[in-house]
């Protein structure tokens, strides 16, 4: 999960550079290509698998330190009991601590805010690739190099008559530098 | 490369010259220059430089006419063209008086002669303060100077005027250059409507005298004229554009309508010009550009650069259809696409998934230091058998019910 962060991060500094010179290299490629969209979608999908499975491991040892510290209701703790192995999230094990909590005045706040915790992040990671998105904004840059043969020249150039009517274009030009003094 | 003034003011000769001016124009379409990141291939080299001075003149005007030739400068002109005339074949030994000219000047309130008796020259002839006071000495003022010219004609007075003349150095030709630019680049437009309501201009040339070079005398990069930077470049082969008709091998041909007809084009605010019997409107936006540069920089020479400038350019795409002759090149565009430009998105994944790192450990952390954690290395004893051994003093009885059971 560190790497896909330090991989992303490698992006966003890329992208954030000023100097459209040194906007190049890999991630260069990925954007001319439009990968962009790609390269966030798998990241962030790698991350929901990773968050997901350490969720799920805490969640099994979560049951289990509910079960040895008294935390669920009695009813419960059976199905508490298959949790240790089994479970469908956290959001399970946290409906329990709470009707814990009410019902049973049981004192495991730790392990609801805990729980909680978790449920918020696990939802906060379906919005990732969302929220990565809006950082990204319409980008400008050098693409690939392309040769080609350009026609330049003419034996028979046609007549000039643009004294008299309006240039038809303003074109752009490459020019040397030149400087002022007096 | 420079652009140097020197303000004469009295009775001292001012001078100014443009400094060597290179232009390459790329042999693509519009669409596709205004892409362009970098480009290394033919293009067509536009060269000029513009020196301008006051010189004496032996003249005989007659009625509208005025016909003569340069007289020998003073020695402060003589020495400013020793020390920058090279390009333009002047030397401390040129024979002035074998450079004619003819002219039709005070036809409006500029009129600018050119033409094949006078080469490659420039002269100039504007509208005195007060044409009328023709007893006072000449003046200076920059590289112009106010002078009393006498018309043989008794049915023409004798006028003040103030004139200069501008030896110009213009050469094109196709060759090889690099060039590129930083960010995707437009092109100038004209805009309808004067930037200034005190002036009689119908356009505003703005945008096209930045992109020239020409709207003040301020330094200014390639990147804030909004134009590409030209790394190096290499003509092969010349033309002899600007010397009126010539023909060209490689290069379009374009003609001052002034030039084969020794007249003047005048430079009026009602745009007419005169190519020998034939009237011309001359076209407003050119003019526009013209005297607005002259008014943005008080340059004569900048003017006439910046109409060689568009009248170079539109020949030369406007031949581009005509084009046969085929080089290499390589083309790097520029493309859009979508990247992140801001951290914002990223932070708060970032702390989503720090967040969830300090849930994880803390977990991890509490379940080590519990019981629970011994048994787990159990695994052929059940987790509940382990629970009720520990709380079976709690009383806890679904978990006393499996352990009897």
């Amino acid at each position: 999960m560190l790497s896909v962060a330090v991989f992303l991060a490698s992006f966003w500094e890329w992208g954030n550079r000023s100097a459209i010179e040194d906007r190049v290299g890999f991630w260069s490629m990925v954007v001319i290509h439009g990968w962009g969209n790609r390269v966030i979608t798998l990241s962030t999908a790698l991350i929901r698998i990773c968050m997901a499975t350490q969720v799920l491991i805490c969640c099994y040892m979560v049951a289990s330190m509910a079960l040895e510290y008294d935390q669920v209701r009695k009813k419960d703790k059976d199905k508490m009991s298959i949790y240790q192995r089994g479970t469908d999230g956290p959001s399970s094990i946290l409906l329990m601590f709470l009707k814990a909590r009410w019902s049973s005045q049981k004192r495991n706040t730790t392990g609801v805010l805990l729980l909680t915790f978790m449920v918020l992040t696990g939802f906060a990671s379906q919005l990732f690739s969302t929220t990565l998105l809006s950082d990204f904004a319409s980008e400008v840059l050098p693409g690939t190099l392309v040769s080609r043969q350009i026609p330049y020249g003419s034996q028979n150039p046609d007549e000039y008559t643009a004294f008299t009517s309006k240039p038809r274009e303003y074109p752009l030009f490459a020019e040397n530098p030149w400087s002022v003094s007096s | 490369m420079e652009r140097k003034f020197i303000d004469g003011h009295g009775s001292s000769p001012g001078f100014f010259d443009s400094g060597p001016v290179r232009r390459a124009f790329v042999p693509l379409p519009a669409s596709e220059r205004v892409a362009l990141a970098s480009y290394d291939g033919p293009v067509n080299v536009l060269e000029m430089q513009y020196l301008c001075f006051p010189i004496p003149l032996n003249y005989i005007w007659n009625s509208t006419k005025m016909t003569g030739t340069f007289a020998q400068p003073s020695a402060r002109v003589l020495q400013f063209i020793a020390e920058r005339g090279g390009p333009f074949n002047l030397t401390s030994t040129t024979d002035w008086s074998k450079i004619e000219f003819t002219c039709e000047p005070n036809m409006g309130d500029l009129s600018v002669c050119e033409g094949q008796s006078i080469g490659s020259w420039s002269m100039i002839f504007g509208k005195a303060d007060n044409p009328t006071a023709t007893t006072l000495p000449d003046e200076y003022q920059g590289e112009w100077v106010t002078s009393t010219f006498v018309n043989i004609d008794n049915l023409y007075p004798n006028i003040r005027m103030k004139y200069t003349v501008c030896a110009k150095h213009v050469k094109s030709g196709d060759g090889h250059a690099r060039i590129e630019s930083k960010s995707n680049l437009t092109e100038p437009v004209l805009l309808n409507g004067t930037k200034d309501s005190g002036r009689e201009a119908k356009w505003d040339t703005s945008a096209i005298q930045r992109v020239l070079g020409v709207q003040s005398m301020e330094r200014r990069s390639s990147q804030q004229r909004g134009i590409f930077q030209l790394l190096s470049h290499k003509v092969i082969e010349y033309g002899v554009t600007g010397i009126y008709g010539n023909g060209l091998n490689y290069v379009p041909v374009w003609v001052w309508c002034i030039g084969p007809h020794h007249t003047a084009l005048s430079v009026d605010k009602y745009g007419r010009s005169t190519c020998g019997d034939i009237d011309k409107q001359l076209n407003l936006a050119l003019l526009d550009i013209f005297n607005n540069t002259l008014i943005d920089t008080g340059r004569i020479g900048l003017a006439l650069e910046a109409v060689t400038s568009i009248l170079h350019a539109d020949t030369y795409y406007q031949n581009m259809p005509r084009f046969e002759k085929v080089a290499a090149g390589t083309i790097k565009d520029f493309v859009s696409g979508q990247a992140p430009r801001r951290w914002l998105g990223f932070g708060i994944v970032v702390g989503f998934m720090i967040l969830h790192l300090v849930l994880v450990t803390s977990v991890i952390i509490v379940f080590v230091r519990s019981r629970s954690f011994d048994n787990i290395w159990k695994p052929d004893e059940p987790m509940y058998v382990a629970l009720i051994s520990s709380k079976a003093e709690s009383q806890n009885t679904v978990s006393y019910a499996y352990s009897r059971a």
